[in-house]
């Protein structure tokens, strides 16, 4: 344990010690410049220009630093309405899902193209939606509406495809998250993978850290499957 | 915690902040009284529902003008609601708190001490408490930034927070030499009382004569002791007199989840991306942007490309041009999409704006692709200096409906 803190005083002592102070441009004198009009000053600054095609994924880093300087022009107000739908001076451009102004990464027809880009990054959904508001859709949906892949349909919901196994175990390790949107308490996975009951097929990584769960929620998530 | 039932603390904190706010000789708002209306995907019926927003800033509180008070809501109603909230939503009075806070700061600007319902980010993660933070910078080159309070979650309709739903972190960063950046951060989430998330978050950034900018950015999930994400990246601008920005990034991504939900147990695989875009502003009318992406699923791949620019008109005045194409090929399913846009400022009160979209797309559990369109048109208007009228319309071709017209209109006064 010595060991592990040793090194996080080293670096806490040189971040105090430090004795240089780079200040920041103060930007609240220009926040209401239109971007392009940034370059009028940054061309040959010497600072990497922000704000461009990807800011959308790149803003985060920047945003979430001690020392970032978004405040000199935005309020609160720009990371709410973003990350929790506020619309108030919403672009025109600005779509919308239900009471809800949608950002700009939710395309056309969001309710069939989210799959895709969920699967894709799948901290990407969380950094705006709790897991419930997966299960607020798809426990309203029509079970025989969706389409999903190692499911059949049918005419009063879904079927789990069993002769495919290994598939369901590839997609479930990929996108874990889209089988909580219809399965929040994961009753489904109880058949095969409960210790106590059932097929008993451990579910678990290699290299499963289950002493640290069970740290610290207690045996809450434990007793799901296990006796102790 | 429903909508409804959320309405008695928020008037509780707006009370609270009554006199400060009386106290204020300098107050500003903005309200926005809307209508929107769409089609309810679950209930297959047009729906409309009533929004009221208010935002304001209270500030010259104190003689040294030291304190100041923010704060940013909604009260929502649906009209014509049947009440049956199994596929349709609650007919309740629903109400967001997005933020509410008084801020103290510190001498020189040397940090903020707030208190209230506020948004937080760090490195090692972000959420909305309603909380107290501590921010601490112009130290040397040390900024410290500590928060804690109960945990704000918000659901579609509903702000879910409990007692026993708490967040805390704390972070501490600065520059070692000349452009570099260094930040550790660390993340406690708690439900219920239990510790469901435990993150630490590392950043460290260099930059070299202004042209060339390395990055990396670590979230170490400490329960799974696993790292949730991990980004690098370098950022070149090689020509002094062209705003030509290069950035070439690796990305990778491990889902975890709360350790009081069952799927923490579960095996995941690892998801890895690679980036290369390309950002270049011409000239203040013009700006183009593109970017490849090889995304890796720990087995099947997946190729994404996007183009896009955007264009101030010189030779009309007043009107902006954009216009994007993506291109998607491989797991989990195929996109090509164009999104194309232009507002048009008639003087400087009024502007008329109109778009496209087209997805044409197909997800690998489809039988057959299937091709989305959008049209949208909407215009502002300042009908007083105070005053502003907006107005916005779209018609969805979607897969559940062949027609979704949905929009809003709004009244938005700032006093």
């Amino acid at each position: 344990m010595k060991k592990n803190v040793w090194p996080i005083l080293a670096l806490v002592a040189v971040l105090m010690t430090a004795a240089v102070v780079f200040a920041r441009e103060d930007h609240r004198a220009y926040r209401d410049l239109k971007l392009p009009e940034c370059a009028e000053c940054h061309i040959g600054s010497g600072v990497i220009p922000n704000h461009g095609g990807g800011w959308q994924q790149q803003h985060r880093v920047l945003a979430s630093g001690p020392n970032n300087n978004c405040y000199h022009c935005h309020d609160q107000a720009t990371c709410q309405n973003c990350h929790k739908g506020g619309g108030l001076g919403a672009p025109l451009s600005a779509s919308q899902w239900k009471r809800d102004i949608a950002p700009e990464s939710h395309r056309t027809d969001w309710i069939s193209i989210h799959p895709i880009q969920a699967a894709s990054n799948p901290q990407q959904c969380s950094r705006c939606h709790e897991p419930r508001f997966c299960q607020d859709c798809h426990g309203k949906q029509k079970k025989s509406e969706l389409t999903i892949k190692s499911h059949r349909k049918t005419p009063t919901g879904q079927s789990y495809i069993i002769v495919l196994p290994s598939e369901h175990a590839a997609e479930a390790r990929r996108n874990l998250a889209s089988c909580q949107a219809c399965h929040p308490d994961g009753d489904q996975c109880m058949p095969c993978h409960s210790a106590r009951t059932g097929l008993r097929i451990n579910p678990h990584p290699r290299d499963f850290k289950g002493r640290n769960i069970q740290a610290r929620t207690g045996n809450r998530t434990c007793n799901v499957c296990h006796d102790f | 915690m429903t909508g409804g039932k959320l309405l008695f603390p928020v008037l509780l904190l707006l009370l609270s902040l009554a006199p400060v706010c009386a106290l204020a000789s300098d107050l500003k708002a903005q309200s926005s009284t809307q209508y929107l209306f769409y089609k309810d995907p679950f209930q297959d019926k047009t729906q409309g529902d009533l929004l009221q927003y208010v935002k304001f800033s209270a500030t010259k509180i104190d003689a040294a003008n030291r304190i100041s008070a923010v704060g940013y809501g909604r009260v929502s109603k649906q009209l014509g609601s049947s009440g049956e909230t199994e596929r349709g939503d609650s007919d309740d009075v629903l109400g967001r708190l997005y933020f509410l806070y008084m801020n103290y700061a510190i001498p020189e600007d040397r940090g903020d001490i707030r208190l209230g319902r506020q948004f937080v980010a760090v490195g090692a993660g972000s959420g909305t408490i309603d909380g107290a933070r501590v921010e601490v910078r112009n130290f040397g080159t040390v900024a410290i930034s500590l928060f804690g309070g109960f945990d704000v979650r918000f659901a579609e309709t509903s702000d879910r927070t409990k007692p026993g739903n708490c967040l805390a972190g704390a972070s501490a960063g600065g520059s070692l030499f000349t452009g570099n950046n260094v930040e550790v951060s660390y993340l406690r989430k708690y439900d219920e009382n239990d510790t469901v998330r435990e993150m630490a978050g590392v950043h460290l950034d260099q930059s070299v004569l202004g042209k060339i900018k390395g990055y990396a950015d670590l979230r170490y999930d400490l329960v799974h002791e696993a790292y949730g994400e991990f980004l690098a990246g370098v950022q070149a601008v090689p020509f002094s007199e062209r705003m030509l920005t290069f950035t070439a990034e690796y990305f990778s991504s491990y889902p975890t989840f709360d350790a009081d939900t069952i799927y923490t147990v579960f095996a995941v695989t690892r998801y890895r991306e690679a980036i290369g875009r390309a950002d270049w502003i011409v000239s203040p009318e013009w700006t183009v942007y593109g970017s490849y992406t090889r995304a890796d699923y720990d087995g099947p791949t997946a190729d994404v490309g996007t183009l896009g620019f955007r264009n101030r008109s010189k030779s009309v005045q007043g009107l902006t041009v954009s216009a994007s194409v993506d291109v998607r090929r491989g797991y989990p399913g195929d996109l090509t999409g164009f999104r194309a846009s232009a507002d048009y400022a008639l003087g400087k009160k009024a502007l008329l704006a109109a778009g496209a979209s087209y997805d044409s797309f197909q997800r690998d559990s489809m039988q057959d692709g299937f091709n989305a369109k959008k049209f949208w048109i909407g215009g502002s208007c300042e009908v007083r200096k105070d005053m502003v009228v907006k107005v916005r319309v779209e018609d969805l071709e979607t897969r559940l409906f062949s027609s979704e017209v949905q929009g809003r209109a709004s009244v938005d006064f700032s006093f």
